[in-house]
């Protein structure tokens, strides 16, 4: 029993490989669909806390403030064991589809808003100056800019995520992690959760390089 | 003269805190004239004229642009439309081109073509001298440069009078001449305009009435050479000795 043949067992992985490759299909689906939601959604939230009426502020303060302090794990138990209760019965997928990107959105919500409070109120005034609208005025010139600012953090925010994607083997997701844990069972041998780790990092060390070449090149900017 | 003033001012008054920056300020702009407000820094000139296009709310008083008065709500739009305003720091939109710049309030606000809208703002670049600037961003302009695009950005939304803040004050010396001789033009042109501004020479060139400021209130209105040669009024007379001998 030396380390080659227990951790990284070439046949072990080699049947298991169809099974890991299935898991990160779905991982990368669950992931990709999640950081689309939160995306979306956490832009809609940021202008309703910045510029919605007092009551729709503060819902928006409230879901914002307790969505960064649950868990994601204990707010996917909850969806997924707890809602059935309440008449609401969601797949495994859909209940970690929702609970990633409710929780995402709120902390893109925060990022967003960081990012248009970094605009000169200069850029407000020009386009007020002109005549744009309060729709034309995100889309033409505040938000073009804010999002530049905030592509780092929202990419970290990002990677996240896709790493918190795992905890749906929790609620009986096959995801990669789960698959791979089904395989190590079956062969009795922990290679394919050493070959799910690897895709893993496979996955996510690019997007956590770009995040770090980005920042440099914008403090190179920021500098000069 | 008779005709109905293009902006009325009616006992405007402006609090920020415990500072009056502006007490029962009233004032009439007809059509056709370049008014230029002067006084010392704080004297309430730049919050003025933008109270006219509701950058500033004012707390008391009136303030209307043609027969539309000037305050929150559906209208406001409509008074902006009427009213460009030039920046003392440009404040171009980094994100697009010197070209859509120009364009973009014709596109959005008055629903005119892309295309039809940069081909007006061409000839507009064109009429302040930097039509072979178009395509570039503004942060590849000079201060000059970027003014100018400031100033062809306002007038493409065809606004009845131009509000001009400290155009020049954030300007390197060698680029305040090009950007004076744009407005000059406009004003020889017919163009109505306000103007906040410590070019004294410019200001005895081109206006038709000097405003002089103090403290939040109109202290003078006369014309150029009055002021300048025999104001009687006692603080003008002693801001002008602080600002022409030095």
């Amino acid at each position: 029993m030396d380390l080659a043949s227990t951790f990284f067992n070439l046949d072990v992985l080699a049947r298991s490989w169809p099974l890991l490759l299935d898991g990160l299909g779905r991982t990368i689906l669950l992931g990709a669909l999640s950081i689309v939601l939160g995306l979306v959604g956490g832009l809609f939230l940021a202008l309703i806390r910045l510029y919605a009426p007092q009551p729709f502020r503060f819902l928006a303060i409230a879901y914002i403030d307790v969505f960064r302090a649950l868990p994601v794990l204990v707010w996917l138990v909850i969806v997924y064991y707890a809602f059935p209760f309440l008449g609401l019965r969601l797949s495994p997928f859909a209940s970690a589809c929702l609970a990633l990107s409710t929780v995402s959105a709120a902390y893109t919500a925060e990022i967003y808003r960081a990012g248009i409070q970094a605009i000169p109120l200069g850029q407000f005034e020009a386009a007020y100056s002109i005549g744009l609208n309060a729709f034309d005025r995100m889309r033409d010139v505040i938000l073009p800019q804010a999002i530049r600012i905030v592509i780092p953090p929202l990419t970290n925010n990002s990677i996240n995520v896709m790493k918190d994607t795992a905890l749906a083997s929790v609620v009986a997701l096959p995801d990669l992690l789960k698959q791979a844990t089904q395989a190590q069972a079956l062969a009795a041998n922990p290679s394919p959760l050493i070959g799910a780790a690897v895709l893993y990092l496979l996955l996510l060390l690019p997007l956590v390089r770009l995040v770090a070449v980005y920042e440099e090149r914008f403090r190179r900017k920021g500098a000069r | 003269m008779s005709a109905a003033p293009l902006i009325r001012m009616r006992n405007v008054g402006k609090r920020f805190g415990e500072f009056n920056a502006l007490k029962n300020v009233s004032l009439d702009i007809f059509a056709g004239e370049v008014v230029v407000l002067l006084g010392p820094s704080g004297s309430g000139k730049s919050t003025l004229i933008r109270c006219i296009n509701h950058l500033e709310d004012y707390d008391s008083g009136d303030v209307f642009v043609g027969d539309i008065r000037v305050e929150r709500g559906r209208n406001l739009l409509a008074v902006r439309q009427q009213t460009g305003m030039v920046f003392q720091s440009f404040n171009l939109f980094p994100n697009l081109s010197v070209l859509d710049n120009v364009a973009l309030g014709p596109v959005r606000v008055k629903k005119q073509s892309w295309d039809g809208a940069r081909t007006r703002a061409r000839e507009l670049l064109h009429r302040v001298g930097i039509a072979d600037q178009a395509e570039k961003y503004p942060a590849q302009l000079s201060g000059g440069q970027q003014q100018r695009v400031g100033i062809a950005r306002a007038l493409a939304m065809e606004p009845r009078i131009l509000l001009f803040d400290e155009p020049t004050s954030a300007l390197d010396p060698e680029m305040v001449g090009e950007v004076l001789d744009v407005i000059k033009r406009l004003a020889h042109g017919g163009v109505t305009m306000i103007l906040v501004t410590h070019e004294m020479g410019f200001a005895r060139q081109v206006a038709d009435r000097i405003v002089f400021m103090e403290a939040g209130e109109i202290r003078e209105i006369a014309d150029p050479q009055t002021f300048f040669s025999s104001t009687t009024n006692e603080r003008a007379r002693a801001f002008l000795d602080a600002v022409l001998n030095h």
